[in-house]
């Protein structure tokens, strides 16, 4: 275990950014919706980048995602890493629309397994009080045929 | 309308370079300016435009860059810490020259060596903000993890080895022993290759560049000003920039298929010139997959098959396109993507020394990948 003063890295939350921190804390993994033409987005902007209406919400996702690439990271470049190396830094694409991507840990899958087109499903690891982070673990049968 | 003007590289020249020179931002960037100045011909006061590339942490401005080389007014100055690196000044040289905002145009690039910890140590433990808080508290703190990312993608949809990468690491250390400016020039082998740590799987340390103190110089100008200085000119062909939808290097649509693939294509698209015209190649190696991508959208070889290519030795001295003939960043440390145009420039004069490709009359240059890029075809004027 690090010591408690070795503090997590934390998101400075910002006026686009706060409703996906706050749905994460309640372990809702969400994109922006557009209300105006249904375009889904993340990471969070101030406005559809389709068709710039601001009419935004926070859209709750299947927590489901297929791994497209990965990096094993085994030198730690924060205090806060050095008794996490190695671990698995993975770009996951979510089914809910073709361009939608989240860069992610992948978690409890052993690095032979590791590959493209991997069936994955969202976790939530409660990092602090005030920070959720979503990563991915390997899909179960169940939950890929579901 | 009027046409835009040929625009000519007629100074190259670096500052003092190295692992802890004690130098500021100022010094080196005047030490790179004056070395450029004195390769042309030209003084501080013929100065009437400078753009400067920099990190937003480390920046200088390109006003005071003018003040303090005794620049008497500029037409045009441009300051970035967005972009391709060097090739963003070398994108606002070119458009202040070619536009006729600006007769002489000074392009800097001056950079300080950061330590291990890099563009992460400043945060301590303050929360990060903007985009960056999307990446660093799930552990994405240095670019080498993008990078490990990018390789196993092209590895896993290409069937490309962690060899092939070594292969070019090797190739241009090859050029780097015959280099006396470059900062490691022992031999590489496959072996030492294969035997250096990870990083971040599959990039190991010797997949990166070097980081360095450092700065560095162009100057360009009109192609009728350049007959009238010291140097062979050489000319900018054809120059392009290109970007992807999503700035986030993680978050592509594809990485085996970046910007370097529209820039590839403006490039080509503005000139008669094609791949089999290109004598001399200097691809950005800020890490090895990186001009494995070039190759493939420049048209050296197909999509997929820079790996094999590379390993063939289509990139080393006697082969297809000898690249990053200087030994790239890796060797001669991080000038962030200036060296490749200062090079390429040296060679098409017919300055490279021990390591000059006969001959070289066209060159085309590259910098970064990913999200943003450019790339310029450099002829012998």
């Amino acid at each position: 275990m690090q010591p408690p003063d070795v503090l997590p890295i934390r998101p400075l939350e910002d006026i686009d950014s706060a409703p996906f921190w706050a749905a994460l804390r309640e372990h809702r993994l969400t994109a922006q919706h557009c209300a105006a033409c249904g375009n889904l987005q993340y990471p969070p902007r101030p406005a559809c980048r389709r068709c710039l209406s601001f009419a935004l919400d926070q859209e709750p996702l299947s927590g489901r995602g297929t791994l497209v690439t990965y990096t094993v990271t085994v030198q730690s470049f924060h205090r806060y890493f050095d008794d996490k190396i190695p671990y698995v830094l993975g770009v996951v694409a979510l089914p809910e629309q073709d361009d939608l991507r989240i860069l992610t840990r992948v978690v409890d899958v052993q690095e032979g397994e590791l590959h493209a087109g991997l069936g994955l499903t969202v976790d939530f690891e409660e990092v602090s009080p005030e920070l959720t982070l979503p990563v991915f673990r390997a899909a179960t049968i169940a939950e890929v045929s579901a | 309308v009027t046409s835009p003007r040929k625009v000519a590289i007629v100074g190259v020249g670096y500052s003092t370079v190295g692992r802890r020179t004690g130098l500021s931002l100022a010094q080196l960037s005047v030490q790179a300016s004056a070395a450029a100045l004195a390769d042309a011909g030209l003084k501080g006061s013929d100065v009437d435009g400078i753009a400067v590339h920099c990190f937003p942490h480390q920046a200088i401005a390109a006003t005071l860059v003018g003040d303090l080389i005794g620049a008497p007014d500029l037409g045009f100055y441009a300051g970035s810490f967005d972009g391709a690196a060097y090739s963003a000044a070398a994108m606002h040289g070119y458009a202040a020259v070619a536009s006729g905002m600006s007769e002489v145009c000074l392009t800097l690039r001056p950079v300080l060596r950061d330590g291990a910890n890099g563009l992460t140590a400043g945060f301590g433990d303050a929360p990060v903000p903007d985009r960056r808080q999307f990446q660093m508290p799930f552990g994405a703190l240095t670019p080498v993890q993008f990078a490990g990312c990018y390789m196993r993608r092209h590895m896993e949809r290409y069937g490309t080895t962690e060899e092939h990468f070594g292969a070019f690491a090797v190739g241009q250390r090859e050029y780097a022993a015959r280099n006396e400016e470059a900062l490691i020039r022992d031999p590489l082998t496959l072996e030492d290759y294969l035997s250096a740590r990870y990083i971040s799987k599959p990039a190991r340390l010797l997949d990166c560049d070097y980081p360095v103190d450092s700065a560095s110089a162009l100057i360009f100008t009109t192609e009728e000003r350049a007959r009238d200085l010291r140097q062979r000119p050489v000319l900018i062909e054809s120059f392009a920039s290109a970007t992807t939808p999503d700035t986030d290097m993680y978050l592509v649509p594809e990485m085996t298929r970046t910007s370097p693939w529209d820039a590839a294509r403006r490039m080509w698209a503005q000139t008669n010139l094609t791949v089999a015209d290109v004598d001399v190649a200097g691809l950005y190696d800020g890490f090895t997959f990186i001009p494995l991508q070039w190759l493939e959208a420049l048209g050296f070889c197909g999509e997929g098959e820079s790996g094999p290519f590379v390993a063939e030795g289509q990139t080393r001295v006697s082969g297809r396109i000898p690249t990053n003939t200087d030994g790239g960043a890796c060797n001669v440390g991080r000038r962030h993507g200036a060296n490749f145009f200062i090079e390429v420039t040296r060679q098409l004069r017919g300055q490279g020394g021990c390591r000059q490709v006969p001959d070289a009359e066209v060159g085309v240059v590259t910098n970064s990948v990913g999200v943003f890029s450019a790339c310029a075809l450099l002829t012998a004027g």
